[in-house]
């Protein structure tokens, strides 16, 4: 969660509407954002059901979030992540809101898999997640311009991962890659992508500055260190750990670990080279405001073929530009 | 680049080794035994001397490999230190990647550390060294 609302002592966590179905959660206390403090109010006490007409009403006035507290949202996240199917698959909510509910769960589910530094926990919930990515990702229209509007972007390694496992996908499936067990293994690439990063200090990841030359070298080990960590697992294909390998190499060789060139970078790669670099533009970063939408692509577009894929770049844009006209 | 005629046999094997031959303007341009700086990006521990060493390679785990791939080359070795070298070679090899390097009458077991493409089909592979005793064990 980006934003931390207070009220009566506790902290609180957003939960997209698309999340409240009272037949698979138990009943907590929701709670409104007051607005411009960040400051909370009750909405509904947990002894008063929420109804259909309720949602509806709340997204009549633009909410599409409620608060509910972090010990409530501790005993809801695992019902959430268990009903994902099912909540993503309930039309009566808008396309949007699924995606932001399926984005959370993501992120929250991979926090949990990664603070277990258990890589075969990791891989195994990343398949099972990648499924529900690839599911709603391949029914949905212009949803790369959906999830572009509703990803977290808090600079931590799980948020960005699930941001980069989505746009992955969906590139991957704009790209004209229909095999879903192949789309699956790309999703599930994405959110391992940077598994490297658990053997980085956390005081390097999370500084709140341009980092040093020292610090960048060690940050820069992170793509071979994945690829360590990855290669023990059966699970894990050829193709995930080209995506974790060289997701840091650029088309003329200037990247690294290796500094490969062009076709010798698995397609994988090259897609999770070009998701990458968005989600990262467009998120929050200590030291800059986050890159809006067409500002990432123009600077983008600077190093298409150098750093990226032109073809690969091309797609991406033309969705962006696709879903504006829509 | 891989030199396609064969040179030599590899010891004790009854096979065939392939050369990996380098550019010349990919060779270091120091003279052998020169104290090379030994720097962050290169991970090591011990200082390193350049050399103009020719070493059989052996490659017991390569990610990239399967049964069928050759394993036996004959490759150029730059660079040594206590606890590991550096070679080139004409395909990438990956992090952990395990092999033996052959320097006539002594053997060592290495692990892939780092590997730089440096020039087309031409890698720089930093290795260290994994078992120090004479009877190299080739279980991967």
């Amino acid at each position: 969660m980006s934003a931390t609302f207070i009220g009566n002592g506790s902290d609180f966590k957003l939960l997209p509407l698309a999340g409240l179905n009272p037949d698979l959660l138990p009943p907590v206390n929701l709670h409104l954002p007051a607005e411009k403090t960040s400051r909370v109010r009750l909405y509904r006490s947990a002894d008063i059901p929420i109804k259909a007409s309720d949602i509806d009403a709340l997204r009549a006035h633009g909410i599409t979030e409620l608060l509910v507290a972090s010990s409530d949202y501790e005993k809801i996240q695992p019902l959430l992540a268990a009903n994902l199917g099912t909540l993503l698959s309930d039309e009566s909510h808008p396309q949007r809101e699924r995606l932001g509910l399926l984005n959370r769960v993501v992120t929250d589910t991979l926090r949990e898999a990664f603070s277990s530094n258990n890589m075969a926990d990791i891989v195994a919930t990343t398949r099972e997640l990648a499924t529900h990515v690839v599911d709603i990702g391949i029914r949905s229209k212009n949803a790369i311009r959906d999830v572009a509007m509703i990803a977290n972007h808090d600079f931590c390694t799980f948020t960005h991962s699930a941001n980069v496992a989505s746009y992955g996908t969906l590139l991957a499936h704009a790209m004209g890659i229909r095999d879903t067990d192949e789309l699956r293994e790309i999703a599930a690439g994405g959110m391992l992508h940077d598994v490297g990063k658990l053997e980085i200090p956390n005081r390097i990841l999370s500084k709140a500055g341009r980092l040093t030359k020292e610090e960048m070298t060690v940050t820069r080990l992170h793509p071979a260190r994945g690829f360590q960590l990855l290669r023990r697992e059966q699970e894990v294909s050829r193709g995930q750990l080209m995506m974790a390998y060289q997701h840091h190499e650029w088309m003329n060789g200037d990247g690294y670990p290796v500094g490969c060139v062009g076709q010798e970078l698995h397609l994988w790669a090259r897609i999770c080279a070009v998701v990458d670099v968005f989600e990262a533009l467009t998120g929050k970063r200590p030291y800059r405001r986050p890159n809006s939408i067409s500002e990432s692509l123009t600077i983008m577009e600077r190093e298409s073929g150098t750093h990226f894929d032109e073809e690969i770049l091309r797609c991406w844009k033309s969705n962006f530009l696709e879903g504006s006209r829509a | 680049m891989l030199e396609k005629q064969f040179s030599g046999r590899f010891q004790g094997m009854n096979t065939f080794t392939q050369r990996v031959v380098v550019p010349d303007y990919v060779k270091h341009k120091v003279p052998d035994g020169t104290v090379l700086p030994a720097t962050m990006k290169d991970s090591r521990r011990f200082a390193r001397r350049s050399c103009d060493l020719t070493a059989h390679l052996e490659i017991l785990t390569g990610w990239m490999l399967d049964d069928e791939s050759e394993r036996l080359f004959e490759v150029p070795v730059t660079n040594i230190s206590r606890s590991g070298a550096c070679f080139f070679h004409h395909v990438q090899l990956f992090p952990d990647d395990q092999l033996i390097l052959n320097f006539g009458k002594l053997d060592r077991k290495f692990q892939v550390a780092r590997c730089r493409r440096v020039a087309d089909k031409c890698f720089e592979i930093g290795v260290h060294v994994m078992a120090s005793d004479t009877s190299v064990d080739r279980t991967p």
